[in-house]
C-alpha cells in the first residue's frame, strides 16, 4: 500500500538518510557497529524507508546463515541473486544480521577470508566497501523516486524585471472611435478588461463635466496604445484628425513603448494616410481585430493562475 | 537524479591532469542545491550535466591545494569568479562559494580518495622500500601501510521540495523555500525584478 508523504516529511527522511549512510560509510571503523545500529534503525522505524524495503522483505525470504556457508564455500567474488529486488533485499538482510546476530562477525570473516584478508579492520573495510556501500547507493536511489512521488506540481512564480513593469499611468489602451461605434468598441472595451488590461473610453473614464481635449490628452498620456477603428461609418481624413494627432505626439515622445494601432474593417474605406506609416490590419470580425490588436499591444500579461473564487 | 560529469584537476605539469568521475545529485527538476554563504540559507539552481565540470572544477582544484599544503593561487581561476545572487539576502555570491556543506564534504571526500591518497602513495611507497637505513651516521626507519581505501563516498538523494521561481529577464529557473516571497532580484543575473 502506497503511503502519501508530505515535502517536508521526504525532506527530513533524506535528510537523516544521508547522515546514517556518511556515517556509516565513512567514519572510524571503530565506531561503525553505532553507525551500524542507527542505520537499521533508521530502516525499520523511518515510514519513507519502510516504504522501499516491506515490499522487498515480504516477497524474499532469505536463510542469512544458509547464504553464508554457500558463500563461504566458494572462492572470489561473493554470489548474489540475479534479481536486482532480491539482491537489494538480501543486501539489507546481511546488515541486520551482522548488527543483530551473535554470529555476524563470523559473516566479516567470511568475506575477509575469501579474499585473503585476515586484519579484522580490513575485513570490516571489505564489508563496507562489497555489501553496504552498494545498499546505500540503491537505497538512495529508490528512496529518491519515492521522494519525487512527494514533490508538488511543478508550478513557477514570475519574478518580472522591474524595468518591465509599466507603472499604472502608463499602460492603459485608448480606445479611439465615434459614437456610432459605439456597441463594437464597447465589446473590445470588455474583453480587454476582462483579461486584465486597462483600456481607455471615454464615456467610462471621462470624469463629469472635464474638458473633452484635456481629458483626451490625460487618457493618451497614460496609455501605452492608441486603437483606432475605421469601419464603415468612417467618413474623411479629419475623422478623429485630433486623436490621430496626439496619438502621432504619444509615438513620437514613448517610441516603442506606445503602439498606434489600426483596425480596418471590412467594407470601410482606406486606412488614413497619417495613420499608415504604423501598425493596421485588415480584420473581418471582432475575434480577427482582437487577435491583432494583441499583438500589436508594447504590454503583455502575466502568468495564468485559478480565479480567486475557485481557490479557497 | 544523478548528474555525472568528469572533472580535470590540473597540478603544476599541464600534461600531468587528473580525471576524476563525480556523481552529483540533483532533484528531479535538474535543480542543484546551494547555501548562501552570507545568510546560510539554502536555494537551489539549475545545472546542466555540461556545467558540472566548470562548476566544480575549481572546488576540487582548491581543495587539493588545501590538503597537499599548496598555497598557491591557479592561475586559471576565471571559471572561480561566477557570480550569484542570494534570492535571500540579495548579496553576490562567488558559485564556488555557495555549495553546501553535503556537497563540500562529498566533494573534498572524493577528492581525498582519488587525488591526494594516490598523490601521498605516490611519494611515499619508494620510501617504504629503503626499510631499516644506518648510513653510519642518522639511523631511520620508514613504514608505508597503504591499507584499504574507505568506499567511494554517495552523493543526495536531493528531496524535490521548495518552489521554482522564473526569472523572465534571462529565462532562468531557481527555487527558493516555499515561505519566501520576497525575492528582489534575479539569482543569475541580478536584475531587479518583482514576483508576480
Amino acid at each position: 500500500m502506497s503511503i502519501e508523504f508530505s515535502t517536508t516529511e521526504v525532506t527530513e527522511a533524506l535528510r537523516t538518510f544521508r547522515i546514517r549512510r556518511d556515517d556509516l560509510l565513512h567514519e572510524d571503523i571503530k565506531t561503525i557497529d553505532d553507525h551500524m545500529l542507527r542505520f537499521v534503525k533508521f530502516c525499520r522505524e523511518n515510514p519513507l524507508a519502510q516504504q522501499v524495503l516491506n515490499p522487498l522483505l515480504a516477497d524474499y525470504v532469505f536463510d542469512v546463515k544458509d547464504w553464508l556457508q554457500k558463500a563461504g564455500r566458494v572462492d572470489g567474488p561473493l554470489i548474489f541473486p540475479d534479481s536486482s529486488d532480491e539482491e537489494f533485499a538480501l543486501r539489507y538482510k546481511l546488515i541486520e544480521f551482522v548488527c543483530d546476530s551473535d554470529e555476524g562477525g563470523q559473516l566479516i570473516r567470511m568475506i575477509g577470508r575469501n579474499r585473503n584478508v585476515y586484519k579484522h579492520d580490513e575485513s570490516i573495510e571489505l564489508f563496507r566497501t562489497l555489501i553496504i556501500r552498494p545498499f546505500m547507493e540503491e537505497i538512495g536511489n529508490r528512496l529518491g523516486k519515492i521522494a519525487n512521488l512527494a514533490s508538488p506540481d511543478d508550478r513557477a512564480i514570475q519574478a518580472v524585471p522591474l524595468s518591465r513593469i509599466p507603472s499604472l499611468n502608463e499602460a492603459k489602451i485608448f480606445l479611439s472611435h465615434k459614437s456610432v461605434d459605439k456597441p463594437l468598441v464597447r465589446r473590445y472595451y470588455n474583453t480587454l478588461q476582462l483579461l486584465g488590461f486597462s483600456p481607455w473610453l471615454d464615456e467610462s473614464n471621462m470624469t463629469a463635466g472635464s474638458s473633452l481635449e484635456r481629458s483626451l490628452l490625460q487618457g493618451f498620456e497614460e496609455s501605452c496604445a492608441a486603437v483606432f477603428f475605421i469601419t464603415e461609418n468612417f467618413k474623411d481624413e479629419n475623422y478623429l484628425g485630433a486623436e490621430v494627432e496626439y496619438a502621432i505626439m504619444q509615438k513620437r515622445k514613448k517610441n516603442k513603448k506606445f503602439a498606434i494601432i489600426t483596425l480596418r474593417y471590412s467594407d470601410a474605406a482606406p486606412v488614413p494616410g497619417l495613420l499608415t506609416p504604423y501598425t493596421y490590419a485588415n480584420v473581418s470580425n471582432d475575434l480577427d481585430g482582437f487577435h491583432e490588436l494583441t499583438r500589436a499591444l508594447p504590454v503583455e500579461l502575466g502568468p495564468m493562475r485559478w480565479k480567486a473564487d475557485i481557490v479557497k | 537524479m544523478a548528474t555525472t560529469g568528469f572533472v580535470e584537476d590540473q597540478e603544476d605539469d599541464d600534461s600531468d591532469s587528473v580525471r576524476l568521475s563525480v556523481s552529483i545529485s540533483t532533484d528531479q527538476g535538474g535543480f542543484f542545491r546551494r547555501t548562501c554563504p552570507v545568510c546560510g540559507r539554502d536555494f537551489k539552481t539549475e545545472i546542466d550535466p555540461s556545467e558540472l565540470q566548470w562548476a566544480l572544477a575549481p572546488l576540487v582544484q582548491r581543495i587539493t591545494r588545501e590538503e597537499i599544503g599548496d598555497s598557491s593561487e591557479n592561475e586559471n581561476n576565471d571559471e572561480n569568479q561566477n557570480e550569484l545572487y542570494c534570492p535571500y539576502c540579495c548579496e553576490k555570491i562567488l558559485a564556488i562559494d555557495s555549495h553546501t556543506s553535503d556537497t563540500m564534504k562529498y566533494i573534498k571526500s572524493i577528492t581525498l580518495r582519488e587525488i591526494v591518497l594516490p598523490m601521498m602513495q605516490k611519494i611515499f611507497s619508494p620510501l617504504s622500500n629503503l626499510g631499516n637505513q644506518n648510513t653510519g651516521l642518522v639511523s631511520f626507519s620508514i613504514k608505508y601501510d597503504r591499507g584499504m581505501l574507505s568506499p567511494r563516498p554517495l552523493h543526495g538523494p536531493e528531496p524535490p521540495d521548495m518552489k521554482q521561481i522564473q526569472f523572465i529577464c534571462c529565462g532562468k529557473v531557481a527555487k527558493v523555500y516555499e515561505e519566501w516571497h520576497w525575492t528582489k532580484q534575479c539569482v543569475y543575473c541580478g536584475v531587479p525584478v518583482i514576483l508576480s
